[in-house]
């Protein structure tokens, strides 16, 4: 594609080869889901439904497929020159760290670092990069999975044996697992590629002090943000036609990310509540939260945020209403669900280091931590991340011991 | 500065690569982890462990309990779980307050949460009076013994979240019908409630699950007195050898302690370990009984006065398992000969305390009645 001269060819190339790797992530992903609503349809009219096998899920196909898609397009674009070895294309694809769970890294951000990283190949780097994988390590195994383990019993409960107050602290534990999880990831992915000699795009900034939708979806998984944005958006026309054609593609994004996120209804009506909020702010929403006040928009922002993620969270979409039903019929008669001890303490250290950005003061601290001077002040991150690497393996050792004090017949 | 890096850098790493080092060499020898846990075996690899994620699922298990320093880490958990939130991660294990350490059943029994009912108490105790009365008349004496639970000892400490479900327990039923029903029986919750503020040493641990061994050695001295009493014998005489003091818990005063697997031990008041020995070893009889009882029986063997030359004692835990051991022979109940095990003794002594009243003799008293009764 890249030495072919016509742009007839190359256009044919591109179309084949991102069809076979969204044809690949339909097969895995969506075939099933596909199936099964057109079965519902059959179903209906009274034909025989057709049988299909449920297939297992590859794993990271979802950020792979966005890859390999980014690499053939960029080259496409000519933004970049291809890779010349395949082996370096493997790098580019299966670099462990970001397999999984991104970030999602379009090829042209990395294309350099895969055959020179000299420039980032050295100790302050390296110690930078542990920094960043033992914070990404403490979100995750400290704080998301202490919240998770309330927001998972309360949503493996009917939303019948709890008062409405257990609700809100149970979305309100979804929401901060939900973020320390992913971005504990994130960063532990962007700390290993660092101690590697990579520099991988950030994936999250603080996305719960966001005033508006619109500016959630530039703090929150950026990187997909940025796949979307320069490769779904601009293709189909952006904001370059008429407000109705800007609104109509960012509908169409958002129930693509929706779509991406997983194979059901409730994550492609997820999207599409984003979606409707965008659009609203677009049309005039994003005017009010100005006049509120930064403050109040973070607010409203955050509780739609949360109310979001009860459809990204619960199977079925009646059961998801369920749930809403709860959280708005200020049911005070069901029992609340006392959480374990220091549940709220860490609710409210994840809901500080959720929001501390948007306080001058500890966002130029937090710097410190994340960017790479040589300054005592760095050697002492490198101290607290090892004490909280130290404290997180200790969590992890202690997951299945509950001892007996005596064996019991 | 870049020497600097370099010399944080390789340190980090070498102190990251400890734990999978001293895991595959065991070089620096680390303390075991105390309490009872299932223990993983190494995973077995082969192709149909693969494909069904037997083995992905075990060697993770496996790995997660195996891995260097894993007991240091655990403790270091445990001990930053109880600073910040007073959490614990035993079994069972509760928390009270002022840091009195409980196992759930004996809270559950005070509670009244495992009452058994009424009939059912009154038909165990009828059993054990007419078994009372054959096993007289073969000049064998049957003792009961009510040890006070740690719940009912240490009322005052147990968390106000757990509530009263019944308005009697087994204790309270069990002595009702022990003294209406004529038995032989000691109950020691009145005494170590009324001696708990005036007794020179603790009766019961703060971290302990059962009586301290203070309390223990008092208790078997009383037993002792009252089998002589009852059985009307002037058994060998014991004297007591020494009290040893200690702020470190000894054995089962620490067992729910250690249990907690934290770095630093609780800090405690000064417990004592009186031992008792033999004064007269050839004059007088030696008492031969058997016992059947739950764990409480430990710390009374652990006195001193039901061994060591004083008396001849079997003890047959929760009745399945026989103490002492002896080389050759079995240590299961099951395999004795019932009747003649019986009929050597001077005196049965079945002791619970009241956490286990609910299934009282575990099966010893209904084979007595049906071995002398029917």
């Amino acid at each position: 594609m890249d030495r072919s001269a016509t742009a007839r060819i190359r256009k044919l190339l591109l179309a084949f080869s991102v069809s076979i790797n969204l044809g690949l992530l339909f097969y895995f992903k969506y075939s099933g889901f596909f199936l099964e609503n057109v079965n519902l349809l059959f179903h209906a009219a009274g034909i025989n439904e057709i049988r299909f096998v449920k297939l297992l899920l590859p794993i990271g196909i979802s950020f792979y497929t966005f890859e390999t898609i980014t690499y053939v397009v960029d080259v496409y674009r000519r933004v970049h020159a291809p890779l010349k070895k395949f082996w370096d294309y493997q790098l580019y694809i299966i670099l462990f760290p970001k397999l999984i769970a991104g970030p999602i890294v379009r090829f042209h951000e990395i294309a350099d670092q895969i055959t020179d990283r000299c420039e980032w190949e050295n100790n302050t780097e390296r110690l930078a990069g542990f920094v960043r994988f033992s914070i990404g390590l403490g979100k995750k195994i400290l704080i998301a999975n202490e919240v998770g383990y309330y927001a998972d019993t309360i949503f493996a409960m009917s939303p019948g044996d709890y008062n409405t107050a257990t609700a809100w602290l149970g979305i309100l534990a979804y929401t901060l697992q939900i973020y320390f999880d992913f971005s504990g990831y994130s960063d532990m992915a962007i700390g290993i590629c660092r101690i590697l000699g990579f520099r991988l795009p950030e994936n999250f900034n603080s996305p719960y002090i966001s005033a508006g939708i619109t500016e959630f979806w530039r703090r929150w998984h950026m990187t997909l943000g940025s796949w979307m944005k320069n490769y779904l958006y601009i293709p189909i026309g952006g904001n370059k036609g008429s407000e109705i054609i800007t609104y109509r593609n960012l509908v169409i994004v958002f129930l693509a990310s929706g779509l991406w996120h997983g194979a059901s209804w409730n994550f492609i009506i997820w999207g599409a509540f984003h979606g409707f909020f965008l659009v609203a702010e677009r049309a005039g929403l994003g005017n009010l939260y100005k006049r509120t006040g930064r403050l109040i928009a973070v607010i409203i922002t955050f509780i739609i945020v949360m109310n979001g993620w009860v459809l990204f969270r619960i199977e079925g979409f009646n059961n998801a209403m369920h749930f809403y039903a709860k959280l708005y019929k200020f049911d005070t008669l069901s029992p609340f669900i006392i959480p374990d001890k220091g549940l709220y303490s860490i609710i409210l250290i994840a809901l500080f280091f959720s929001l501390f950005e948007g306080i001058p003061l500890l966002n130029r601290l937090q710097k410190y931590f994340y960017i790479p001077k040589r300054s005592a002040v760095n050697y002492f991150a490198v101290l607290i991340a090892f004490a909280v690497f130290v404290i997180s393996a200790a969590r992890i050792a202690v997951s299945d011991f509950n001892p007996f004090i005596y064996f019991r017949f | 500065m870049k020497r600097t890096a370099g010399i944080i850098y390789i340190i980090t790493l070498i102190a990251l690569m400890l734990p999978a080092l001293n895991g595959f060499t065991g070089y620096i020898k680390t303390k075991e982890l105390k309490g009872y846990f299932q223990k993983f075996s190494t995973p077995e690899f082969n192709w149909f462990n693969w494909i069904h994620e037997i083995f992905q699922h075990k060697a993770e298990k496996y790995y997660t309990q195996n891995f260097g320093f894993q007991p240091d880490l655990v403790r270091l958990n445990n001990q930053i779980n109880f600073w910040l939130w007073k959490k614990t991660k035993a079994e069972g294990v509760v928390l009270g307050k002022g840091n009195y350490l409980y196992e759930q059943p004996y809270i559950d029994a005070v509670m009244g949460k495992d009452f058994v009912g009424d009939s059912a108490i009154s038909i165990k105790t009828w059993q054990l009076k007419r078994v009372t009365e054959e096993l007289k008349k073969k000049n064998i004496d049957l003792i009961i013994v009510f040890a006070p639970g740690k719940g009912s000892f240490y009322k005052e400490f147990i968390p106000d979240n757990f509530k009263k479900v019944n308005d009697t327990t087994n204790l309270v039923r069990f002595q009702f019908y022990a003294a209406e029903r004529n038995l032989q029986y000691i109950d020691f919750n009145k005494w170590f409630t009324e001696n708990k503020t005036t007794s020179p040493f603790p009766l019961y641990p703060q971290y302990g699950v059962h009586w301290s061994a203070y309390g223990a050695s008092l208790v078997a001295d009383s037993i002792y007195k009252y089998i002589e009493y009852v059985h009307n014998t002037d058994y060998r005489d014991y004297y007591l050898k020494k009290i040893e003091t200690s702020f470190n818990c000894r054995n089962d005063d620490y067992d729910a302690g250690n249990s907690l697997n934290m770095i630093f031990q609780l800090p405690t008041y000064k417990m004592a370990y009186p031992q008792y020995k033999n004064s007269d070893p050839e004059n007088k009889p030696l008492l031969k009984m058997l016992t059947v009882a739950d764990s409480y029986f430990w710390q009374i063997w652990s006195s001193g006065i039901f061994n060591n030359d004083i008396a001849e004692t079997e003890y047959w835990y929760y009745n399945q398992e026989i103490f002492p051991k002896k080389e050759g022979v079995s240590d299961r109940v099951d395999d004795k000969n019932f009747s003649e095990t019986i009929e050597k003794q001077d005196v049965i002594l079945i002791l619970s305390n009241d956490a286990n009243l609910k299934g009282i003799g575990w099966g010893f008293i209904e084979k007595l009645y049906s071995t002398y009764c029917k």
